[in-house]
């Protein structure tokens, strides 16, 4: 997506939004300029901390569902007996909403970051280690004889072949699931915290009754979201450019064979 | 192994170099560097020389059984239950019947499953036979030995990695790569006319190119034995002739046993000194044709090799 094009849905959006709180007039759905500068004028002080707080939760639970996937993924993926057995398991567990677990994993983690970051992290494990499990099983049998035909180990195939072939699923799975980790993030901030985006929300709504602070931290949660977007494309676009092969982005139009 | 004793000289400056290279480091100049072979390597055949292992003195298209080692050897070899299977390792066996393959062998075949590609496997060590060892130089295959090359039909290269890095990558396995493996690797390109592509993507390059690249990470290891399954059908006629005729050339300058699957007779034809025909069970006659007209470099303009050509053809004919 072209940085362009989703300035001008912006600004597109934010017009209507404008013109539709003008007309209503309800306290309700402030104007979007009233919120744009609550945005600006909060974001320096009290906003800003609970939007890093709620960053460092989506990012750490990332980090642990990544280091917790993908090796589960690739084990299940190179083992079809891990498979067979854990295979069925994941299957049962994957439908099962998780945001339901907050408050049982509050009582088993306490109350501090590390429920928010596992909550999230449970999110992300289960399509992850889908995707990097069917990525690994996808590795074609005649690159895995050529690669070991040059002398490449167990270990060597999995830092050779494996982990790479796996990475654009690590970034589809993360695409996928920011938005539901957002969700849950807010969720899971409505218990026992002081400090994150969804208190922040909450608080300001519910509370306090100050609609412009509200859809102020609605719109910075938005632009976590939007950022952490943007960061997995760029990732993805920098490493995984020819994960995107055949679909129309450099392939040489020189290719005599089928 | 003693490694045999082969100087080459460059022709333009007069250099003289222990190894193959593309550039000449006296001059500068590339592919100027032709070998000399020396008594010592041209008598080696008998004492166990690694050019002997090689088993290939280009011009003397000789017999595919010897008494030295390197051997290629299939003693008591199942790989499979399959009946058809069976015939396919057991003719591989009487043919190389404890000796070895010297310069080119083709295995030719019409029918899939008859066991073409599973032969090639065990050469490489890739697959354990059920029964049996596979010898290589005298000595059990335990496993993929290093001293094999293998190109298959689809290059089978790292889609996520340049074609320079595709072709190092046997080096980055190894514990202690050469100081001048990326120069090699330039070099092996350019030899193949491929240096310009080095740092694209396989997916952005032709058939023919990636090919290229394939055999290229195959010889950079130096192998004795390249082992080569349908690597040219689904090239276009140009690139696979050119291709054939690359490989010949470049087996024959670093004496490397070359063992090709395919199932194009006049692939076959053209570059097989020993063509093995396999067929399936109900044929009783499975046969060997040597074939002295290849690599000759006339082509199937041969009239010898045309010859060969249309008997293969008729051993291979379905009844109709």
């Amino acid at each position: 997506m072209k940085p362009r094009a989703v300035m001008v849905a912006a600004v597109a959006l934010l017009a209507v939004w404008e013109l539709v709180a003008r007309l209503w007039g309800d306290p309700l759905l402030p104007p979007a300029l009233v919120v744009l500068h609550r945005f600006v004028l909060e974001l320096p002080r009290e906003l800003g901390l609970h939007a890093a707080a709620s960053l460092g939760r989506v990012v750490g639970g990332m980090a642990l569902a990544v280091l917790t996937a993908v090796p589960a993924g690739l084990l299940l993926g190179q083992h079809p007996r891990a498979n067979r057995i854990f295979g069925p398991v994941l299957y049962l567990l994957y439908p099962i909403p998780k945001v339901v677990l907050v408050p049982v994993l509050m009582l088993l983690l306490g109350v501090g970051n590390l429920p928010k970051i596992v909550i999230i992290a449970l999110i992300l494990f289960f399509q992850m280690v889908v995707l990097v499990r069917d990525n690994a099983m996808a590795v074609r049998r005649e690159l895995l004889l050529s690669v070991r035909s040059l002398g490449a180990g167990p270990y060597q195939l999995l830092r050779f072949v494996y982990l790479p072939a796996c990475l654009p699923a690590v970034f589809s799975a993360i695409r996928q699931s920011i938005g539901t980790s957002i969700a849950v993030l807010y969720v899971a901030e409505l218990f026992a915290t002081r400090l994150g985006l969804g208190y922040y929300i909450y608080l300001a709504g519910s509370t306090l009754f100050d609609y412009p602070a509200m859809y102020a931290g609605v719109v910075a949660m938005s632009l976590m979201g939007l950022g952490l977007f943007w960061c997995v494309d760029w990732a993805d676009h920098h490493w995984c450019a020819w994960s995107r092969a055949g679909l129309g982005e450099t392939v040489a139009a020189t290719d005599e064979s089928a | 192994m003693a490694k045999a004793k082969s100087v080459f000289h460059c022709t333009e400056c007069g250099y003289e170099a222990s190894g193959w290279m593309g550039k000449c480091p006296g001059c500068g100049s590339w592919n100027t560097l032709v070998e000399e072979r020396t008594p010592a390597t041209a008598s080696s055949s008998l004492n166990g020389g690694k050019a002997a292992a090689r088993g290939w003195l280009p011009g003397e298209a000789g017999p595919l059984k010897g008494e030295a080692s390197g051997a290629v050897d299939l003693a008591d070899v199942e790989a499979g239950s399959e009946q058809r299977f069976a015939t396919g390792i057991r003719e591989m066996d009487r043919v190389l019947g404890g000796g070895f393959v010297r310069g080119s062998l083709v295995l030719v075949g019409g029918d899939p499953g008859i066991g073409k590609s599973t032969l090639l496997l065990l050469l490489a060590g890739l697959l354990k036979p059920q029964s049996g060892t596979v010898c290589f130089g005298g000595q059990p295959l335990q496993g993929p030995s290093g001293r094999t090359g293998l190109v298959l039909q689809d290059y089978e290269l790292l889609p996520w990695a340049t074609i320079l890095q595709n072709v190092m990558l046997g080096l980055r396995l190894r514990t202690h790569p050469p100081a001048t493996g990326k120069e090699d690797a330039l070099a092996w390109l350019d030899r193949l006319g491929i240096r310009d592509i080095a740092h694209r993507l396989p997916h952005e390059i032709s058939g023919g190119q990636r090919q290229r690249a394939a055999i290229v990470r195959a010889l950079m290891l130096e192998p004795e034995l390249v082992l080569m399954d349908e690597p040219f059908s689904a090239l276009d006629a140009p690139n696979r002739e050119a291709l054939q005729q690359l490989t010949l050339d470049m087996c024959a300058e670093r004496r490397i046993t070359l063992i090709v699957v395919t199932h194009n007779v006049e692939e076959a034809c053209l570059m097989g000194q020993q063509i093995l025909v396999l067929s399936d069970a109900t044929n009783r006659h499975p046969a060997v044709l040597p074939n002295t007209h290849a690599t000759g470099g006339a082509g199937l303009a041969d009239p010898a090799l045309a010859a060969t050509c249309v008997r293969l053809k008729e051993r291979l004919r379905v009844p109709a």
